[in-house]
């Protein structure tokens, strides 16, 4: 290490060109990184659920459902069937539309005058503009149940359009199309736009807005911490361009191995952001008071370098440790890309930091900063010296704090929800309830049938599965082709049921072969069918899950010719939170015992160790108290907590420890080492946490409510690893006099 | 001068328009001619249904016509359409007759736009369209064998086509080439292959139907075929479906 500090310190110059020449690079990879906001292309193929869920979108037409409600004083009127006429055969022509169905084009199976028709319910523009007509039509609408509060309201107030999105186009490219096409129409009624790929268009849209609001706050918020830390402006600029340049380093390492950046992976940024000030901060400390005692620029980076690196390699190790834990618990690709890269980052950061902080502290002019100075007045110092003689009172409390955060952890709610994504009164969110309220909800449910079809048994098998899912598990709007089938029966034989034949049946399919319609719910082969209905989308998680263990039951206990999986984004979303809470304590007891193992090597010692593992852990424990008593959810955002706390929270540890033994090891007497530690590392580690947390905080400025839970989460945990790190250390260590 | 050299040109241009429509509309006469001419024919045909992946079904019907507009037709097979039948008659009558309900029903005027027995063929495209009648023409193209002619139905004509280009060997007038147009977009195209006379008729013994969007087409086999055999009347007739 000596070798390699004086190597660096002799030549800055020399480390920065080089630095540069690789940014460069990196930052031309950077710039053509692609964004992927789709989640579903993230979740494994493997899974059966996955799968079927593809296989909808493939042989049906769509497994992404959208939907556009239309509101009017009344939708039967002629202006307004023509306009929803209009919106339906713009949206038919859309690109990433597959199938589109309103009440102006939905194929109508009836009876007229002895004669069976299969036609449109609105034939077309010039039958809308009679009144005769149209009043007898709406008659009959609102008096079929297969379209009163499925394709109209109730009070006929507003209509339905359901979208099929194609599988082959990006589906947050399909809603723009929709809605510039819709946009371009120039229609004054009230449209509300809902349904899953529009929630996820929202989503990017408010990502987007985030990013560009918080970057300045956030920078503004770490300028300001490190000014007031280091008293110069180059104790401002040198651990901003650490950041800066690693994060364009792992953004360009990224987009050179064509991996795109997703929902999950542009956190990646806040977190190289925490993560990578600390490393340059402790380097920058320890610099300053080298200055300070006098040593001379070159020398002092030298001796920063020396006494820096092997603590900041440890903390850049066992951060490491903390987001590679990912990439083997758990089930979603992005957080395994997630993982990956952040440890990328931080190798990054870590590398920078001895070489890049070194290098530019050594090319600007630097004094000695204000360590030294402002040390007499440093206000935590007090404090920390405040907690040392009451250590019984301080155990006590860390005790009970503990037990009463174990003691609410199994209240933490999950979920996996789009909704809660969504501030209350958003537009998104009142689109959502209009569905809810009056076309049964925009989750939607599939089951796949798989049997011969072309047997009335194999029908009635479905017709009673269906009940089922009506009468006993709260589904509505369902349809399949055994709706379809009953109503052919009417027409022919006057009796609204299933044929009671299977001749009858292949007479029937003969008449609507062909149609459109008939391949959304009926393979060609008519070896599978296809029941969708929906699920209202406010339902909690606990709630769907319940819901889709009744239905999975429901279906394993089927023993008929037909075999049924259920999928759509409920089951999906309940794949997803089980992935979320394995992930979770994986990671969390992956990390603890690697980095207690880590830990115990590099210190040379276990019960060293334990000593600095026993604040983070207070630390996640305290965090998921937080949590469950805040009622904040464990989603895809805040699972990530646990494994980013403990590596970034032990770092505290790590530095504080090495100081303190260093400190204790020189002869200082107990009192004046804790002194001596807080006035250099404990600086440095105040300095860290208060720019970290403040980073972390400015996220609860955003618009989607996961974040802002995350931000805020972090910040709370920062504060709470860094003070805990500090006093506990601090006061257990006295004792034995080490 | 000025204006009787105006008045040659405006003369002559007239001329040339005037014999180009009138060789459009002789073109389309002769082709009316040469398909419409049959007084009645009776035909066994195997319908394959090819998907895009290439998997297949087949159908197999037999079918009388008399005149332009009288047709009846019943399958053969598969098993479950066995003993279907429909007849077409004047005025957009379509009945189909259900053995298994033993019931006839008439499918409203517009079903004639439906899909035939889900093939790529409307029962619109199964009936003798006069080209002469209802469609204004022009010619697209011409070489020494063919015409390709773009034909737009007149207003009264119903059909659910905006246009449509076929094209015209100059020896028999017999269409082996016909593209479908829906509002402008290319929706289907009937080839016509194997083209035989059989007593003094043209006849395609292979006709394959694809529709664009989906990939799926339609090849029409004529297995056997009888011209003017005086058919009677009465197998025209909702009793005839039945039996």
């Amino acid at each position: 290490m000596n070798r390699i500090s004086k190597m660096i310190a002799g030549n800055p110059l020399k480390v920065i060109i080089v630095i540069t020449a690789i940014t460069i690079l990196m930052g031309f990879f950077a710039t053509k990184v692609k964004i992927n906001p789709d989640i579903l292309d993230y979740l494994p193929k493997t899974d059966k659920i996955i799968q079927d869920f593809d296989r909808v979108g493939e042989e049906y037409g769509g497994s992404l459902t959208a939907f556009i409600v239309f509101e009017s004083d009344n939708v039967f009127s002629t202006e307004s069937l023509r306009k929803i006429d209009r919106i339906t055969r713009l949206l038919q022509e859309t690109e990433g539309v597959s199938i589109v169905t309103s009440l102006t084009n939905v194929m109508d199976i009836k009876e007229a005058d002895e004669s069976v028709e299969i036609a449109p319910l609105f034939e077309n523009d010039s039958l809308m503009g009679d009144t005769a007509y149209v009043n007898k039509r709406m008659k009959y609408v609102m008096g079929e149940r297969i379209y009163k509060g499925k394709l109209v309201s109730e009070d006929m107030t507003k209509a339905l359009i359901v979208m099929n999105l194609a599988d082959d186009v990006e589906q947050t490219r399909a809603c723009k199309n929709i809605k510039e096409e819709i946009g371009n129409l120039g229609i004054e009624n009230k449209m509300h736009f809902g349904g899953l790929p529009f929630f996820v268009l929202e989503i990017n849209r408010l990502i987007v807005k985030d990013l560009l609001k918080l970057i300045l706050p956030c920078a503004l918020l770490m300028i300001f911490v490190l000014f007031i830390s280091f008293r110069t402006i180059v104790g401002v600029i040198v651990p901003l361009l650490n950041v800066l340049v690693g994060t364009v380093w792992t953004i360009g390492i990224m987009s050179a191995l064509k991996v795109d950046v997703t929902i999950i992976t542009n956190i990646i940024p806040v977190v190289l952001l925490a993560v990578g000030s600390a490393y340059s901060i402790h380097v920058i400390s320890k610099f300053y008071e080298e200055l300070g005692s006098g040593k001379e620029k070159r020398e002092a980076a030298a001796e920063a370098i020396k006494e820096v690196a092997l603590p900041v390699f440890l903390a850049s190790v066992t951060t490491l440790i903390g987001f590679l834990s990912f990439v083997f618990g758990s089930y979603l690709i992005m957080i395994r890309d997630f993982g990956i890269f952040s440890a990328v980052g931080v190798a990054i950061s870590f590398i920078l930091s001895i070489t890049l902080t070194p290098a530019l502290l050594l090319t600007f002019k630097s004094k000695a900063g204000s360590n030294s100075e402002a040390g007499k007045s440093f206000f935590f110092v007090k404090i920390v010296e405040w907690f040392v003689p009451k250590r019984k009172q301080l155990f006590i409390a860390v005790a009970i704090l503990t037990l009463l955060s174990i003691a609410l952890i199994p209240r933490i709610s999950r979920s996996a929800d789009i909704m809660e994504y969504f501030k209350k009164g958003s537009d998104i969110r009142v689109s959502d309830k209009i569905i809810e309220d009056n076309f049964g909800g925009s989750t939607r449910i599939q089951i796949i049938c798989s049997g011969d079809m072309t047997k009335t048994a194999a029908l009635n098998e479905m017709w009673e599965l269906e009940r089922f899912l009506e009468d006993s598990a709260g589904v509505r709007n369902i349809s399949s082709i055994v709706d379809v089938v009953k109503r052919m029966n009417m027409v022919i034989d006057g009796k609204y049921e299933l044929p009671d034949s299977d001749e009858k049946l292949a007479n029937l399919y003969f008449l609507t072969d062909g149609e459109p319609f008939i391949d959304r719910m009926l393979k060609g082969d008519k070896s599978e069918a296809l029941i969708e209905g929906s699920l209202a989308s406010g339902m909690n998680f606990k709630k769907v899950t319940e819901f889709i263990n009744k239905v999975e039951e429901r279906l394993k206990s089927s023993s008929g010719s037909v075999a049924f999986s259920l999928t759509g984004m409920p089951s999906v979303n309940v794949k997803l939170d089980r992935s979320i809470l394995q992930s979770t304590l994986f990671s969390i007891a992956m990390s603890i015992i690697l980095v207690f193992v880590l830990l115990s090597f590099m210190l040379g010692s276990a019960r060293l160790s334990l000593k600095g593992t026993l604040p983070i852990l207070f630390t996640i424990v305290m965090l998921f108290g937080v949590m469950s008593a805040l009622r904040l959810s464990l989603d895809i955002a805040t699972c990530l907590l646990g494994s980013i706390s403990i590596g970034i929270g032990i770092d505290y540890s790590i530095h504080y420890l090495i100081r303190l033994r260093k400190e204790l090891n020189e002869g200082k007497k107990y009192k004046e080492a804790v002194h001596a530690t807080m006035m250099t590392t404990g600086r440095a580690i105040v300095t860290n946490v208060l720019t970290v947390a403040g980073g972390f905080l400015v996220l609860t400025l955003s618009s989607l409510q996961p974040i802002v839970n995350f931000g805020f989460l972090i910040a709370i945990t920062m504060l709470i690893a860094g003070a805990t790190a500090v006093i506990m250390l601090s006061v257990s260590s006295k004792e034995k006099g080490e | 001068m000025k204006k009787f050299i105006s008045a040659v040109i405006i003369a002559s241009l007239t001329v040339i328009l005037c014999s180009a429509a009138a060789n459009v509309t002789e073109i389309l006469k002769k082709v009316d001619d040469v398909s419409n001419s049959p007084k009645d024919q009776k035909m066994t045909m195997k319908l394959i249904l090819v998907n895009k992946d290439n998997s297949e079904s087949e159908r197999e019907i037999v079918m009388m016509q008399k005149g332009a507009d009288k047709r009846v037709g019943k399958f053969l097979s598969p098993k479950d359409q066995k003993g279907i039948g429909f007849l077409s008659l004047p005025g957009n009558v379509l009945h189909i007759y259900l053995p298994a309900y033993k019931k006839i029903k008439n499918i409203a005027s517009h079903a004639k736009n439906g899909s035939f027995a889900n093939t790529d063929f409307t029962y619109e495209d199964m009936e003798m369209t006069e080209f002469s009648k209802g469609y204004e023409g022009k010619i697209l193209s011409e070489d020494d064998s063919a015409y390709v002619l773009e034909l737009k139905p007149e207003k009264e004509n119903e059909t659910s086509y905006s246009k449509i280009v076929i094209t015209v060997p100059k020896e028999t007038y017999f269409p082996v080439m016909l593209q479908f147009f829906e509002k402008d977009k290319h929706v289907k195209t009937l080839e016509r292959k194997s083209i035989e006379k059989v007593k003094n008729y043209y006849v395609a013994r292979e006709m394959t139907m694809t529709t664009i969007k989906s990939g799926h087409r339609t090849k029409m086999l004529l297995e056997s075929v009888e011209f003017d055999t005086n058919l009677s009347d009465d197998f025209f007739t909702d009793r005839y479906l039945k039996e």
